[in-house]
């Protein structure tokens, strides 16, 4: 073992230790505000309009901190883990090979285990798509993967509760099998085949199986490391985000158009599937509305539509495939994001 | 010597770009590096997970940021 192991393994352990440790001790329990204290809070340092807008800024950031730190904690750990130990080769073969149910579930369920970087989702699409793992499971893994991903799901966890963290996983995974199964049959038969690429070379085993075990916990610190260094000033700026919208957006207009009703529903939806978020960030955004009158269908649908959709990336894959391809499953996923936000709504429907 | 750096130009692909380039200079070589950012062709060169590196035409890696030394070592190779 070299030094760099040694060190890397000491500090996982004293991290899951102190972890263990806070929760146990319950030294947070005390200082955790509940959802609806936090609101009165939020509204009485606002009415009193004394508290200057950076302060309120700065209590929004703690307050959130306070809310997420050990689950962003475990999320980055998990990042870094899963980019380090995921059998990714095996499940991109594995998504290509089958026929029928099972490559969509490959590709609805694998996703995480592919990629954690949002910007990396693009190619792996095309790759898939041009190695024949038809379009269907294709689109599946490209809608679904970032929303289900460890990370976010711990995120929401932590500063949305577990009942919109469950409901993500499953909205994610299945909205992810629907549109790609039924894109697929939209188009069965009326495109042409992907032009087969010619590389003549298999992409090689990036894995480095051979490694002892604990080189590999190293880079996994490396990796959960480069993950905090590229997400973290990202998640700070949704948590200012939401700060803002709860300073300056009058919670009358949020209610209105954002509030419930099938209609806002409708737009939230919408302003998801076009919108660039970055992964993570929209979990503080949506907190920050949700505090503000947003309803929870309204933030259902965003949470879905949210991160699987952007225009850069329906632009992107239009360089791959036809640009009819994005339009159709873009305008499906919009409804699948405005059905999931009925449903949450009707069996969630305060936050 | 070609070098091709295939990747959007997120944080990763800095990473390799900035360990290539250093790789290039210890090694000595005379190389052309190209970064490579459109999807349609990064896909078309066969890389599935970005970002990824090829020399002289050949994938040598992806979906992750490779160390120095071991560039140096494909460059050897390649030499």
């Amino acid at each position: 073992m070299d030094k760099k192991s040694v060190v890397a393994i000491i500090v996982l352990v004293l991290i899951f230790g102190v972890i263990i440790a806070y929760e146990w001790g319950g030294a947070w329990s005390g200082v955790k505000t509940t959802m609806a204290e936090n609101k009165a809070i939020s509204a009485k340092l606002l009415e009193e309009n004394k508290i200057p807008v950076h302060e309120f800024l700065i209590f929004t950031i703690i307050d959130y901190i306070k809310h997420s730190w050990l689950c962003l904690l475990l999320a980055f750990i998990a990042a870094g883990a899963l980019q380090e130990f995921a059998p990714r080769d095996k499940v991109i073969k594995l998504m290509g090979s089958g026929r029928g149910f099972v490559p969509y579930a490959v590709a609805g369920c694998g996703g995480p285990l592919l990629s954690m970087c949002s910007c990396s989702i693009i190619p792996l699409f095309g790759g898939l798509y041009k190695r024949g793992a038809g379009l269907g499971p294709a689109i599946t893994f490209l809608l679904a993967a970032p929303a289900f991903n460890p990370a976010a799901i711990l995120l929401t966890l932590g500063l949305l509760g577990w009942k919109f963290a469950a409901a993500r996983v499953v909205v994610a995974i299945g909205a992810g099998m629907l549109v790609g199964y039924l894109t697929d049959r939209f188009f069965k038969g009326t495109l042409p085949p992907p032009e087969p690429l010619n590389i003549g070379q298999e992409p090689d085993g990036t894995v480095q199986e051979n490694e002892s075990f604990s080189k590999r916990v190293a880079n996994t610190m490396l990796y959960s490391w480069e993950f905090v260094k590229m997400v973290l000033p990202l998640i700070l700026l949704g948590v200012i985000g939401a700060g803002l919208v709860k300073a300056f957006l009058p919670p009358s207009l949020i209610v209105k158009y954002l509030g419930n009703g099938i209609l806002p529903i409708m737009l939230s939806s919408a302003i998801g599937v076009f919108m660039y978020t970055p992964t993570l960030v929209e979990v503080p955004l949506i907190r920050g509305l949700l505090e503000s009158g947003m309803g929870t269908g309204a933030a259902m649908a965003f949470l879905l539509t949210g991160p699987a959709l952007s225009l850069p990336s329906i632009l992107g894959v239009c360089k791959i495939v036809k640009p009819k391809v994005p339009v159709v499953y873009a305008s499906l996923m919009w409804i699948c994001g405005t059905i999931a936000g009925l449903i949450f709504w009707f069996f969630v429907p305060k936050f | 010597m070609k070098i091709e750096i295939f990747g959007p130009g997120c944080h990763r692909c800095h990473d390799v770009e900035k360990c290539v380039s250093k790789a290039v200079s210890e090694s000595g070589v005379e190389a052309e590096i190209e970064k490579v950012k459109d999807m349609g062709k990064i896909v078309d060169a066969g890389i599935m997970q970005t970002p990824g590196l090829k020399i002289n035409g050949k994938i040598k890696c992806s979906g992750r940021v490779p160390n120095i030394e071991e560039v140096k070592k494909w460059i050897t190779e390649e030499k």
